[in-house]
């Protein structure tokens, strides 16, 4: 295992040699023609017994002189730049390479990021460090999401216990006051197991439970879906229109699909004024819920998404149904997007 | 008829088994695997609600344990677990429904019903009360020989109120069961004023007057 600071070392050294040795027939040839050009005349002046010619060896000893220190400094900083353009970069790839991995990082993702190998001591580390904590946070988050489920399966026996006695109760004779009390009770136990069936499903798509997909006709399945609506709150108006001319299939799982879907369309049903009708369309690979505001203004799109987050209209939900939505669109790989036009929220799914 | 109740959390078990002895439901309970096995092998029911997650063991080898011995028992699953896998396996192994917790007592009250009916009257598809007749395979409602016409969701309450004559269902097991899947994301029952108004106003002008009535708003039942 090398160091960083050894390894640079070593190969500014060898690049040295290397244009060291590259640029030797220059220097011959500037100590041939510039350098020792003079004395050379001198010595075969006097070896031949003519007059020595009229030299000043002191100029022409410190022209030489300087050219070789041009040509040295030359040499040295043109290595230096070779390794650290190419030299360095090569060097620090592994590094690099962490960086971009460890940005990319989801924890959400259960996929952890595998480094390249290197035998630099400092990068070694650094993976290891990184590849440690990355091991210690999936580890908490999987103990935190697994607490979720259990919690929530723990919780629906209680539930159940608490619904089935006020089913009891409401079999007896009851006043009028009493009949009030027990209605409320069974807000409250309606709210409370609504709130932990959803955590449960966040939960499970999260540990990523549903993994039987198939191919889906989406127009098909939307108009099958919003039969169902129709039916229900035969007062409301839910148009679907279709750009596409060939049908969209994608591959999803099917009853994700559907709570995605049912999650934006009551979503649109619950926030809207009961007059305007509810726009679905289709096109290309988006699919766009579009409804009227009926409390105005722009929804917080950072916080639309969040579990709980209190922003979306007062009480009427959980908090939860936007969270799913969302959930289930990363575990598709799908994106979503908010916008908010002419007194309209829209909603649009990205199937890709 | 005698329905054996296997399930580990007492006070739900009582809940059901009161619940259900309001009708001809002779209940017996068994809160253990073990228990549970020795009451079904030794005797024969006509219907058995188990709980997949039991002390000793697994729902679900109780009902491989019925299927061995062949009998024409009905099961139905109540589970807390609800996930996809175990529901896919249990109506493989021969569950004949399933049904995950919390659940309201009228719902599982109506799918007994509707599970014995399978079972019981494999020929017979009319359900009758006085003179109102239902074609439950044609989905189709008479009264004095006059058709109801019935939208999708009024036909299910209808079908889930006379399925619980005589008791009081409350509005958000009305809710629950009319939205199914979707209940969960529901978060207002208005819808259920809306249709129990349509339903009566329907069945008034059919000649069939009072016969669902209302519980200060918290509930509604079917009198005949």
């Amino acid at each position: 295992m090398k160091s960083l600071l050894n390894t640079s070392l070593w190969r500014f050294i060898m690049c040295t040699v290397v244009v060291l040795l590259l640029t030797t027939p220059l220097f011959y040839i500037l100590t041939e023609h510039f350098y020792a050009e003079d004395i050379i005349n001198l010595m075969t002046s006097i070896r031949k017994g003519l007059p020595i010619p009229a030299l000043d060896i002191k100029k022409d000893i410190m022209v030489g002189i300087m050219i070789q220190f041009a040509l040295i400094f030359f040499v040295l900083s043109l290595s230096l730049i070779i390794t650290m353009r190419f030299v360095t970069k090569h060097i620090w790839s592994p590094f690099y390479d962490t960086l971009r991995k460890i940005k990319q990082f989801n924890l959400e993702q259960s996929q952890r990021p595998q480094f390249l190998t290197t035998d630099i001591g400092e990068f070694k580390e650094l993976n290891d460090a990184v590849n440690q904590l990355i091991n210690r946070n999936m580890e908490s988050y999987k103990i935190q999401r697994n607490f979720t489920e259990n919690a929530s399966h723990e919780l629906q026996a209680p539930i159940a216990v608490f619904q089935s006695k006020l089913d009891l109760l409401l079999q007896e004779e009851l006043t009028r006051k009493q009949a009030q009390l027990i209605s409320e009770l069974y807000a409250v136990s309606d709210r409370l197991s609504k709130l932990n069936r959803n955590l449960l499903l966040l939960a499970k798509i999260e540990n990523r439970q549903y993994n039987q997909m198939q191919q889906i006709n989406v127009h098909a399945f939307i108009e099958k879906n919003i039969s169902f609506y129709k039916d229900l709150y035969g007062d409301r108006s839910i148009n679907l229109t279709d750009d596409n001319d060939s049908p969209l299939i994608i591959e999803a799982n099917y009853s994700l699909l559907e709570s995605l879907f049912n999650n934006l369309l009551v979503n649109a049903i619950r926030y809207s004024p009961t007059t305007e009708s509810i726009e679905i369309h289709l096109k290309g690979t988006t699919l766009s819920v579009v409804n009227g505001s009926a409390e105005g203004g722009m929804l917080d799109e950072k916080k639309i998404f969040q579990r709980f987050n209190g922003s979306y209209g007062k009480n009427k939900g959980n908090g939860l149904g936007l969270a799913i939505v969302k959930a289930i669109c990363n575990y598709h790989d799908w994106s979503i997007q908010y916008s908010y036009d002419d007194h309209k929220h829209c909603f649009g799914i990205l199937f890709c | 008829m005698k329905l054996l109740i296997i399930e580990d959390e007492k006070e739900l078990s009582n809940s059901i088994a009161n619940f259900l002895s309001q009708e001809d439901y002779l209940c017996e309970q068994a809160y253990t695997y073990e228990e549970a096995m020795i009451k079904v092998q030794v005797y024969e029911y006509e219907c058995i609600l188990v709980d997949l997650m039991l002390p000793g063991g697994n729902g679900l080898d109780i009902l491989r344990e019925l299927k061995k011995k062949n009998s024409n028992t009905g099961v139905i699953i109540i589970s807390a677990k609800d996930s996809v896998d175990d529901k896919v396996l249990g109506l493989k192994i021969g569950a004949d429904d399933y049904l995950a917790k919390p659940f309201y007592l009228s719902e599982l009250s109506m799918r007994i019903y509707a599970l014995m009916r399978r079972k019981n009257f494999s020929n017979n598809n009319l359900l009758q009360s006085n003179e109102m007749t239902i074609d439950l395979l044609s989905k189709e409602v008479k009264i004095f020989d006059r058709t109801l016409e019935l939208t999708k969701t009024e036909y299910e309450l209808l079908l889930f109120l006379i399925e619980n004559k005589k008791r009081i269902v409350s509005k958000n097991a009305i809710a629950e069961h009319l939205t199914g899947d979707m209940a969960d994301m529901m978060s207002d029952h208005n819808f259920v004023y809306a249709h129990i108004k349509n339903l009566k106003a329907k069945l008034a002008e059919a000649g069939y007057k009072d016969c669902i009535k209302t519980f200060y708003g918290t509930g509604y039942k079917w009198t005949e």
